[in-house]
């Protein structure tokens, strides 16, 4: 299975790493990419600061693997990559990359919809937000 | 005894991870979610649901096989 995790936030460097990767894979003719990152949402007049995540990582892992199989069946992708922190990610920081490519557009377009609502509804992911005064409130998806 | 984890809002709630519960002495099957309010007052209005060896259940039927309970608070990811 794929190594989904990633302590703290994910840098721009890394994504954009991993999109010169794809350079040499020239079946490619459309790439869509999501991602997540911390809102400084504000809840009861405090701000948020970072989310700090932590999920039950084996089954996580299990989820986003039936996740991944499920939308390579449904839509013709030739590649997907999934990213999620754990542990704090600031606000303003990446906490989740969300990666596929298919030969057309419409396979990605859809695929990568389909995936972030996957994603959110069904990985057991837990994130705590933490306000400016070190206060916090459970995030929950709605 | 089975090992039985908690997380997230859950875990503040108990304030602790993880423990062993003994279910040998008790009448079969169990509704999970009574059992762990009954256990743990604190949790009756907090949402969460409970997998067995990693799947969701709301009963345990035996202790056979069991490695892992876990109650998990609502997701959050992305």
């Amino acid at each position: 299975m794929k190594k989904i995790f990633h302590e703290g936030p994910i840098s721009p460097q890394f994504i954009a790493d991993s999109i010169a990767k794809h350079q040499t894979k020239t079946s490619i003719g459309a790439h869509q990419i999501f991602l997540g990152q911390v809102r400084a949402d504000e809840i009861d007049g405090k701000t948020v600061s970072a989310i700090e995540y932590s999920a039950h990582e084996e089954m996580a892992e299990i989820a986003f693997h039936v996740i991944r199989e499920a939308t390579f069946e449904a839509f013709p992708l030739t590649c997907m990559h999934i990213h999620h922190s754990l542990g704090e990610v600031k606000a303003g920081e990446i906490c989740l990359f969300v990666f596929v490519s298919s030969e057309h557009r419409e396979a990605s377009n859809k695929a990568i919809v389909h995936l972030v609502e996957e994603i959110k509804a069904k990985a057991p992911i837990f994130g705590k937000e933490i306000f400016v005064d070190g206060s916090h409130v459970w995030k929950e998806n709605k | 005894m089975i090992k039985t984890r908690y997380f997230g809002m859950i875990a503040e709630k108990l304030q602790m991870q993880e423990e062993e519960i003994d279910f040998s002495a008790l009448t079969f099957p169990i509704e999970l979610k009574a059992f762990f309010v009954s256990r743990y007052p604190q949790l009756e209005k907090a949402p969460f649901v409970i997998a067995v060896n990693q799947v969701v259940a709301t009963e345990l039927t035996s202790i056979e096989k069991i490695n892992e309970i876990v109650l998990l608070p609502p997701f959050a990811g992305g």
